[in-house]
């Protein structure tokens, strides 16, 4: 990139004493910010101040649904080691920003879709902002999320642009704003249809120039008019309420959004200038952290597997122009939600009418709550609720171009509607399963038409987890392979594709983790010890919650297939089985390891289940960290046996996985990339100590055991 | 197949499109039920997708074939008017199919069938949805004129004393809303006072008009009991899609004459003879058939149910004679295009808005003084009970206006499949004297 020349990022024309400054990284399909780039505009900056000619300047991208999306993450993770270069770079971004916001001539920028982190705060550094009424057109700090915060300047500038509790929630959470908030807010002066949006950023512009504003001309806001909010001493009760919110929603795990809160508490305390360097300083402290780094790498794994062709390119996926969708519960009512929002029609069969009344109230609540949100207009719900009909039989599923079945994990069952589909007697209709643990060879037993068959498992609620994970048999096709992904990454999912096999390989996993949580309880810990153990460890939720959540049924019936499928290594303990017995459900049945009455609605534990376990209702302390290590070191010894099978392709698949799939904490990494960070040969003593303790299951895989001997890890750098 | 049953018609000539026929290829309506019932929160153009939607589902349509909808709906809401259209841009079909909304009283969606019919013909159009939709439950109230001009003088008032002003004409009578009646603009009589200027003037007795209710009731009855209505779809309602409605609610197994004359009369309360039960209730529902000339359905693999032979609409004098008389005017054209006489119909399907409308007409169907009376030749005939509304008719299975026409048509196509059958009628009688009649073939 830093070959490219200059003008390949940024180019000038002037026109009628306006200069318009268009950004278009080529090669990208965004533009980020760089050194490269920061060195084009200190040139431009340099030219403009001699340009007698130049009464204001449109700054403007070239990229469709694309201002800025902000600093290039590739040249900060480069950076990371080298903390002088960092802290020049820092400085120098934050320079530019200043000549732009002080230069003699106003600046405005015209702002068409995306206009994140360094992006935001260019144009923060304007004078003028205006941007596009089209819905990919959002401005936010997002810096926090990649475990860093704004370092352009945001800090400083947002808070003095808009209210300071609308600044905080947008840099502490990384909150975007759509550009009907932003103007509402005062980030943007006008929104406009994008067609004219050149036009009147340019109009205003010359406003600019011939009526600065008061206070000193259109460069005033230098001079802090800090929001009466920030100036008085409530501003400490509003950081302190912020920093409790921060710490109830990380857990502590995330050191970013409070570094954030402190630097723009200095800012307002000792001004502009100390808050700014405050920022430079701590913008550099954070990118070495091992949060960030972390964060910073699942961003590239995760860009890198929604790119990810797998078959050759070659391979042309088929178009999904009619899905059909195989029961109407809570998995299949969320697929089908989801296609009909991305706008395909679907067809959802049910056994029976209830079954299916009960999905499309699903669908339609789920279409209601984006409308109450504000996401959708009435009408636009009712039009992607209208894409999708029900019905009790198979009419209409012939002509579907993929199926993809959400019924009870019951192999016959599964048998039977792959050979209801074949029967419709179209070749070319792809089955997708989404069974989260049989194993795709015997469902496709019978099959007539195997190369048609390929899994599709999705997670729960489909609307909100990120991950699909998609199984393949030896003889799934290539295209139908390809088809799977390119639906998939149209559903917005970040696909990762593995091999069929017990479990697969994220149902094999969470599998060994909750297998290892409920070995704890039935040797006598509790179930809010073990589940606070995990959440401490930075999982959404425990293991005991977990199993409530997604059905005592599904959690035995993966048991069961990974027992069957390990005979050699797998142990469950009596205490899933006989808790399940009682007819436990989960909260489906309002009965499971917690209890769901109106009062306490899941966040007390069911005290009467500890009398049914082996050990009984004596309960004894565990340790937490002894909690944490069994059941994360059972998670990465799975992994490893899924990777020395090949039923993962590679580490990165695996983190991507066990991340956006299982909840496993994004700041440390991945399992793998966890593993590697506290050695692997640490993990290994760790296992075989635990293996001679607790059980021959947690014996350490033997790839982990050769990684250890030849001291190798599972990520290069 | 197609070859043997055109030799057999061949005695009356050309059908329509000549060797490449009009055909029915499939239908499929929702249920009919009684107005601000099940669907009282359903919206004309969500009711009519679930018909529509349905229909290309179990067609396994590829809906990028579909060149046109076209919808009958008589009061059409004001959001949306063009429901056809609303249906297209809310539902699986691709938004690139134009659609039109039409409207002929009762009638519309049969003549929406006929303007297919005709897209068809000219070659315009390949494949065609024609259907219609009513609900009397989203008609809604409106304010009255005066009252809408003073709001709309409000509307553009800069100060609050021109407001006032504004309002100022405004009288208390004005505030009563317009509720939707069916009442004829020209004449100001009502459809009920219509039929029941019918039956006085053909002398239809209240009892003839009972005992026909009854039997109408008990075919569709037996209609149902013996799965003869295939194209009606189970339909999911209520506000968490926990009742399913399977059948028209209208629909009573359990009257009986007893029953029926024990109602008093609505529209004439002193001396006349209609009743709720001898009238078709008001009703909500939609309805959807699939048209295509016979080479194309043959090409994309269906067997189709019928044909359409001929098709005749008319208007009558309504200041002179009965506004209901639509199906006496425009049946002998109908058939005179076919080339046929009633003998040579194997069934006849006739609206039913009254039992007094439906027995008047045929009254003078059979009778020469009658015909001539109304200024028509021919007679046409005497109408054997045993091929009229074989199923039952409106007064049992309900009446939404925009969407009764397609049922008659593919109700009649349905039961001449059934019964292997080759020739049948379908009539109608509209408000504004309008009539109109299809023959249709195998």
């Amino acid at each position: 990139m830093a070959r490219q020349s200059a003008e390949k990022l940024v180019a000038v024309e002037i026109e009628e004493g306006i200069a318009y400054v268009r950004m278009d990284v080529k090669g990208q399909a965004v533009n980020t910010l760089s050194t490269p780039i920061i060195t084009r505009f200190e040139e431009i900056l340099g030219s403009l101040i001699h340009d007698k000619s130049v009464e204001g300047v449109v700054l403007y991208s070239g990229k469709t649904d694309n201002f800025v999306a902000g600093f290039d993450i590739g040249e900060l993770l480069e950076l990371r080691q080298d903390r002088t270069k960092l802290r020049e770079l820092i400085e120098r971004g934050q320079r530019l920003m200043g000549q732009l916001e002080t230069l003699h001539i106003p600046v405005v920028a015209a702002i068409d879709g995306v206009c994140l982190g360094g992006g935001l705060e260019l144009a923060l550094a304007c004078h003028g902002r205006i941007a596009s009424d089209q819905p990919k057109t959002r401005l936010g700090l997002p810096e926090v999320q990649l475990g860093l915060i704004p370092g352009g300047g945001g800090t400083q500038r947002l808070p003095r642009k808009v209210e300071l509790s609308v600044a905080l929630d947008m840099i502490v959470t990384g909150r975007e704003l759509s550009a009907a908030q932003a103007l509402r807010e005062g980030l943007v002066d006008d929104v406009v249809h994008p067609a004219i949006l050149l036009k009147v950023a340019a109009e205003h512009a010359r406003k600019l120039a011939k009526e600065p504003p008061k206070n000193g001309g259109f460069a005033a806001n230098l001079s802090d008019p800090v929001k009466l909010a920030a100036r008085t001493p409530a501003r400490k009760i509003v950081f302190n309420r912020a920093r409790e919110a921060v710490l109830e929603k990380s857990g502590g795990h995330y050191p970013a959004p409070l570094c954030a809160l402190d630097v723009i508490e200095l800012g307002f305390a000792e001004g502009f200038d100390p808050g700014l360097q405050h920022e430079g300083a701590v913008f550099v402290d954070l990118v070495s952290s091992p949060e960030a780094q972390n964060l910073m790498n699942i961003f590239f794994m995760r860009q890198e597997v929604n790119k990810d062709s797998v078959v050759a390119k070659r391979v042309k996926p088929l178009e999904v122009e009619k899905l059909g969708v195989i029961g109407a519960g809570l998995m299949g009512a969320g697929i089908a939600q989801l296609a009909a929002f991305k706008d395909v029609p679907v067809r959802m069969k049910d056994a029976n009418e209830r079954g299916l009344g009960n999905g499309l109230d699903a669908i339609k609540q789920q279409f209601d709550k984006l409308v109450e949100r504000g996401r959708l207009t009435e009408a636009e719900a009712d039009i992607c609720f209208g894409r999708v009909s029900g019905t009790t039989d198979y009419r209409g599923f012939r002509s579907t171009d993929l199926v993809i079945e959400a019924v009870f994990e019951n192999l016959e069952l599964k048998q039977q509607v792959l050979a209801d589909i074949e029967d419709l007697g179209n070749e070319e209709l792809i089955f997708a399963t989404n069974t989260s643990t049989l194993p795709l060879q015997k469902i496709a037993e019978n099959a007539k038409r195997p190369q048609n068959v390929v899994g599709m498992h999705f997670f729960s609620p489909v609307h909100k987890m990120p991950l699909l994970e998609i199984i393949r048999t030896k003889q799934t096709s290539d295209v139908v392979l390809a088809t799977a992904l390119d639906f998939g990454r149209k559903l917005g999912k970040t696909c990762i594709v593995v091999e069929d096999g017990p479990g697969f390989f994220t149902s094999r996993v969470i599998g060994a983790y909750i297998n290892e949580a409920a070995w704890i309880l039935q040797e006598g810990g509790r179930i809010e010890d073990i589940d606070q153990a995990m959440i401490d460890f930075g999982f959404p939720v425990g293991p005991f919650k977990l199993i409530d959540e997604v059905g005592f049924d599904v959690a035995m019936g993966a048991s069961r297939v990974l027992q069957a499928g390990f005979p050699d290594r797998w142990r469950a303990p009596e205490a899933l089985a006989v808790v399940a017995a009682e007819g436990r459900k989960g909260r489906k049945n309002q009965q499971g390891f917690y209890l769901y009455d109106d009062k306490s609605s899941g966040k007390k534990v069911d005290e009467t289940i500890y009398k049914r376990l082996p050990t009984g209702s004596d309960r004894r302390h565990v340790d937490r960290e002894l909690v944490q290590q069994r059941c994360w070191l059972a998670m990465l010894n799975e992994c490893a046996y899924a990777l020395d099978e090949k039923i993962v392709r590679n580490a990165r698949d695996a983190d991507i996985g066990v991340i956006f799939g299982l909840g496993f904490p994004p700041f440390r990494g991945g399992v793998l990339r966890y593993a590697d960070s506290l050695g692997i040969d640490l993990a290994v003593e760790q296992l075989t100590h635990l293996a001679d303790k607790f059980g021959e299951r947690l014996r350490p895989a033997p790839l982990l055991e050769g990684m250890a001997r030849r001291g190798e890890r599972f990520y290069s750098e | 197949m197609a070859t043997r049953q055109n030799n057999k018609l061949k005695k009356f000539g050309p059908a329509l499109g000549g060797e490449d026929r009009v055909a029915i290829v499939a239908g499929v309506r929702t249920p009919f039920v009684k107005a601000w019932t099940a669907y009282k929160d359903w919206s004309e153009a969500s009711l009519a997708r679930e018909a529509v939607t349905e229909l290309v589902n179990r067609a396994e349509l590829d809906m990028k074939q579909i060149d046109q909808l076209i919808l009958g709906c008589v009061s059409v809401p004001m959001d949306g008017p063009n429901v056809a259209r609303e249906v297209v841009l809310r539902s699986q079909l691709p938004s690139s199919i134009p659609a039109t909304t039409v409207q002929m009283y009762c009638a519309s969606s049969a003549y929406a069938i006929s303007i297919a019919c005709g897209e068809l013909l000219s070659g315009v159009a390949e494949v065609v949805i024609a259907g219609g939709v009513e609900s009397m439950s989203a008609a809604r109230a409106r304010f009255s004129l005066p009252f809408t001009h003073a709001l709309q003088e409000v509307g553009r008032a800069k100060s609050l004393q021109e407001r006032v002003k504004a309002l100022s004409g405004i009288h208390a009578r004005d505030l009563i809303p317009d509720t939707p009646s069916i009442a004829e603009p020209t004449t100001g009589l009502s459809m009920g006072d219509s039929a029941e200027e019918m039956a006085k003037l053909y002398e239809i007795t209240r009892e003839e008009q009972d005992a026909y209710t009854v039997e109408t009731h008990s075919r569709a009855t037996k209609a149902y009991e013996e799965g003869r209505f295939p194209e009606v779809m189970n339909l999911l309602a209520g506000t968490h899609f926990e009742q399913t409605i399977v059948r028209d609610t209208t629909v009573r197994a359990d009257t009986s004459m007893e029953a029926v004359s024990q109602l008093a009369p609505v529209f004439d309360r002193q001396h006349g003879t209609v009743t709720a039960a001898n009238a078709s209730p008001l009703t909500d529902g939609a309805s959807a058939v699939l048209l295509m000339r016979e080479s194309r359905a043959k090409e994309l693999g269906y067997e189709p149910m019928a044909y359409i032979r001929s098709h005749a609409i008319v208007g009558v004098d309504i200041q002179k004679v009965n506004l209901l008389l639509g199906p006496t005017f425009a049946t002998p054209i109908a058939l005179q295009r076919a080339g046929m006489g009633l003998n040579d119909l194997d069934l006849i399907e006739m609206h039913e808005a009254f039992a007094a409308q439906t027995l008047a007409n045929l009254k003078i169907w059979g009778s020469k003084s009658l015909t001539r009376d109304l200024g028509l030749e021919q007679p046409i005939g005497e109408v054997d009970r045993d091929k009229l509304n074989v199923n039952g008719g409106s007064v049992a299975l309900g009446h939404p206006f925009g969407a009764t026409g397609a049922r008659l048509v593919m109700q009649l196509a349905g039961e001449m499949q059934r019964q292997d059958l080759n020739t049948g009628l379908v009539t109608i009688c509209a408000a504004g004297g309008l009539g109109l009649s299809m023959v249709l073939e195998r």
